[in-house]
This record gives C-alpha cells, structure tokens and sequence, in this order.
C-alpha cells in the first residue's frame, strides 16, 4: 500500500482536521479500497474506547421494553378453529390479533388470514384501517376487521360506539356488521352506538349509507337509506328503525376525544351533555340563555361536569341514573 | 412462538447485540441519535415479528440494519448542509459504504474484551502517547507540549500504534 497520509488520518480521528485536509483524505481513501478497509479498521480502534456499560445496557432494554409494551401486538396462530383472539390489557387499550386458518372441504387450497380484533377499553381510539378508512373507536368497544380486506367488500363488525371516516371505493363497498343490522357505505363519515339486546344508532354525517337487516335465513333488506344529517334507531326487539334529523356536530368534535365550547348556550351545551353522557337533562328555561366556554374531557364523569359548572355560576342540580335537573 | 417466548428470545438477541450496534452507530452518529437507530432496530424487528434466532445471520443483519439507517440520517444531513462540512459527511458516507457485512468489523465483543490488554503491549513510547490520546482524549498538539516533543512526532506515534494494534486484529 503506497504511500499512507498518517497525518491525514490521526487528524480525522482527532477531528482537528481542515476541511483541505479532509478533500485530501477523500481523494485519497477514494483511490483504492484497501485504504478505506486501513481509515475504518483504524477509526474502529480509536473508538473502542466508547465502549458501553453494563447499566447503560440494562438501561437500554428497560427503555426498549417500555416502546415495545406500547404498541404490544399478539400473533397467535390457531388451527382451525372458527376464531379466537388473545388480548391483553397494555395501557388502557387492548390490540390483538389472531390467525387462523380456514380450511375450504371441497378444495384443497389453505387460505390464510389475519383477522384483528381491536378492543378499547379507555378513551377514544384511533384506528387507521388496511384502506386508509379511519374508525375512531369509543371506549369498552370492539372492531374486527380482516387484516388486508381481500374480499369482495370491506367487513368490518362492530361491537360498541364508533365514528368511521370510510375512504371512497365504489368497487369495493364498506359493510359495517353490529348485532343483525348492517351498514352498507360507499365512502362517508358516520357514527354508530351499538349495544347488544339495546337500540343501534347511526348517525350520518357526510355521503351516504344503507342500514340493512340481515334475517336468519340470509335474505337482506334495506331498512333505511339515510341522507346527511339523519340518523336511523333500529330496535332489534321491535325491528323497527326509525330515521330521524339530528344535530350532527357532536359526532365531528366526539372523535377528537373532548367536546369543546366556545361561550355556547347552556341548552345547546345541555343538549351535547345527553349524547356524551347518554342521559336526559332537564334544564330549567331562565338557564337556557346563560352562555359558557370550556371542555368536557374523556375521563369526566357527568358529576364532575356538573360540579366544575356549579363552581363558576350559583345554580342547583340533581343527578339521578337517567335524568339530571337543572335550577337556578 | 408464544409471546413469552418471543419476548424472551428479543432480549437475548439484544444483549448480545446492543454493545456492538451502537459501538458501530456512535462511530457515525451523535450519542442520542446512535441509541435511537438501534433502539428503533429492535423495534422494528418486534413489530414485524419475523425474527429468526439463528447466529450467523442475525448479527450481520442487524448490523446492516443499523449502517442503513446511519446512512440515511448521513445521507439527510448531507443535503440540508450544501457546503458546510460536507466533505466529512462524504467520508462518513464512504466509511459506511465499506460495511458491507459484519465481517468488516474487526472489533467484536471477544476483542473487545482484550483491547485494553493489546494497548498495554505497545512498546514504551508509543504507547505513552497512544493512552493519553485513547484514555484522556487528549490531541496529538497538547500531548506534544506535555512530553516536549514535536507535533509531528506525536502523530507519527499514534499512526505507529493504530497500525500495530490493527495487525494484531486482523492478523495481518
């Protein structure tokens, strides 16, 4: 190996090297490979130094652990059993996933999918689907989707509250399963409260959706077809749905995890109250007019709320489990 | 694999691989930034949960791995800074390129183990020179106002003690 620049060199490695220094050194480590294996074996030993340390180690694990717990995701491959998931409390918020396999009797072929069952148990959600739809997924709630859509239409089931921002695909519709209803959207912004053995409510925002019901022997029907700014209550008992127009407002702010107010009347703020918390509120008339600003947060409880806004005006109140009254 | 497992088989890879990885990484990359290429490494691997435990491979691929992600922070900088320090950067860059598999590094943990050990080796004078560049990171110009020698000298020494402990590495 011809001649070394090892002034070049140690200076680099000292970094007190010009930058006329370091164009020499590149011309020259450029010339052959052999000098580039030299400069690196070279800085390799000069940096041994920087050795790290046990605690350094140990910390670096417990640092790597605390990512990996939060965004802990659970492969489990189950043969062929119908489907399973496991799921396990990390921060609030539950995600597993499962594969199974489906075994076809009059083929041979195997086919494999993941199915991802997503349960929320605090908070509000986000979840961004394998077609860039968007759910924003209520607490105690639970969403199923398949991992890549690969069908003929996008199934989703849900169990619980949900706002759904669907990305447009005419070929491919977006079926939205909750108890025997389903909701049948091309490309549109909803909300839905579902609730075994209790009413389901869809709430359109934007676009358009089918509410259909599915009897138990496959036929379909359209129960309604909603237009912005309705909402359809479908009574499994009764199988009646009833379609209605609604203030859509609250779903849009709902997703974003708090309802804000900006010097609101306490009656349109009252009116919000009963979707957030699901209860009626009476609220006396000489009230109505009586305007505040502020936010309700996910972990307030209506007592929490009523007790923030009887701190800042004189006004008296009583909650009971499904109607909460209001008085000066 | 159960996650248990699969946690537990993470951590071994992790032990056995961090020291070297972010040895590598802080060769390229600010103390920070080199711990957050290699802890974004294993993440990665966890999320994608394709990890195969088998030796000979692994320890190549995370390293590449890592020299990739290096090479892109580099490659990054390099064209938010036009001019300034550039030419380092191109050198980086270079070095980088020559880490091909993890055969390149002649400084494993075993080695790692005996560094201090070869240093002590030396002959006299070089050695005197090399520890206090190495150990106290001193440059070769206060080193040559301490034990009133030229410059020159100084840096001859350590070139003298880079190339002796590096045939001993690499048995050359």
């Amino acid at each position: 190996m011809g001649n070394v620049p090892e002034e070049l060199i140690v200076r680099h490695l000292q970094k007190t090297s010009s930058d006329e220094e370091e164009a020499r050194l590149h011309e020259w480590l450029r010339e052959d490979e052999q000098h580039v294996a030299l400069f690196c074996e070279m800085r390799e030993i000069m940096h041994s130094r920087n050795n790290i340390t046990d605690k350094e180690l140990s910390l670096g694990w417990d640092e790597l652990s605390r990512r990996i717990s939060r965004q802990m995701v659970f492969r489990k491959r189950i043969i062929p059993v119908w489907l399973r998931y496991v799921a396990a409390t990390v921060a609030g918020i539950i995600v597993a996933s499962s594969v199974w396999f489906a075994f076809r009797p009059h083929t041979v072929e195997e086919k494999v999918w993941v199915q991802n069952v997503i349960y929320n148990n605090n908070g509000i959600q986000k979840i961004t689907l394998p077609d860039n739809s968007v759910v924003w997924l209520n607490e105690n709630s639970k969403l199923t989707y398949n991992d890549h859509f690969s069908g003929e239409q996008r199934d989703v089931t849900l169990e619980g509250n949900a706002f759904f921002e669907v990305e447009k695909d005419v070929s491919k519709p977006f079926i939205v399963n909750t108890g025997n209803i389903s909701i049948q959207v091309i490309g549109t912004t909803f909300f839905i409260r579902s609730c075994e053995e209790k009413h389901t409510i869809v709430t359109l925002v934007s676009g358009g959706i089918n509410v259909n019901h599915t009897d138990a022997d496959g036929n379909r029907l359209t129960l309604a077809r909603l237009m912005p700014g309705q909402e359809a209550d479908y009574n499994p008992v009764t199988a009646e749905c009833y379609v209605k127009f609604v203030d859509t407002d609250y779903y849009t702010v709902w997703k974003d995890g708090s309802y804000r107010f900006n010097n609101e009347t306490f009656a349109t703020i009252a009116r919000q109250m009963e979707h957030h918390f699901g209860i009626k509120i009476q609220l006396s008339p000489q009230l109505e007019s009586m305007r505040f600003t502020g936010r309700i947060m996910p972990e307030h409880t209506i007592e929490n709320v009523m007790e923030i806004i009887h701190r800042s005006r004189p006004i008296k109140y009583r909650i009971t489990p499904s109607i909460v009254y209001i008085e000066e | 694999m159960k996650e248990d497992d699969y946690l537990n088989a993470l951590k071994r890879l992790y032990k056995e691989n961090f020291a070297s990885l972010i040895r590598f990484a802080r060769r390229f990359l600010p103390v920070e930034a080199a711990k957050d290429v290699v802890q974004d490494v294993f993440v990665e691997i966890w999320e994608r949960g394709d990890m195969r435990y088998d030796d000979a491979t692994v320890r190549s691929y995370l390293l590449m791995c890592v020299r990739n992600k290096c090479y892109n922070i580099l490659k990054h900088e390099q064209m938010k800074e036009q001019t300034l320090h550039n030419i380092q950067l191109k050198n980086r860059l270079l070095e980088l390129d020559y880490y091909v598999s993890i055969e390149k590094q002649i400084i494993d943990d075993e080695q790692m183990k005996h560094i201090y050990r070869r240093i002590d080796l030396l002959p006299d004078r070089c050695r005197e020179i090399f520890k206090l560049a190495y150990y106290e990171d001193k440059k070769s110009a206060e080193i040559a106002q301490l034990l009133h020698l030229s410059t020159r000298t100084v840096e001859h020494q350590l070139y003298l003690a880079l190339k002796i402990l590096r045939e001993k590495l690499t048995n050359k």
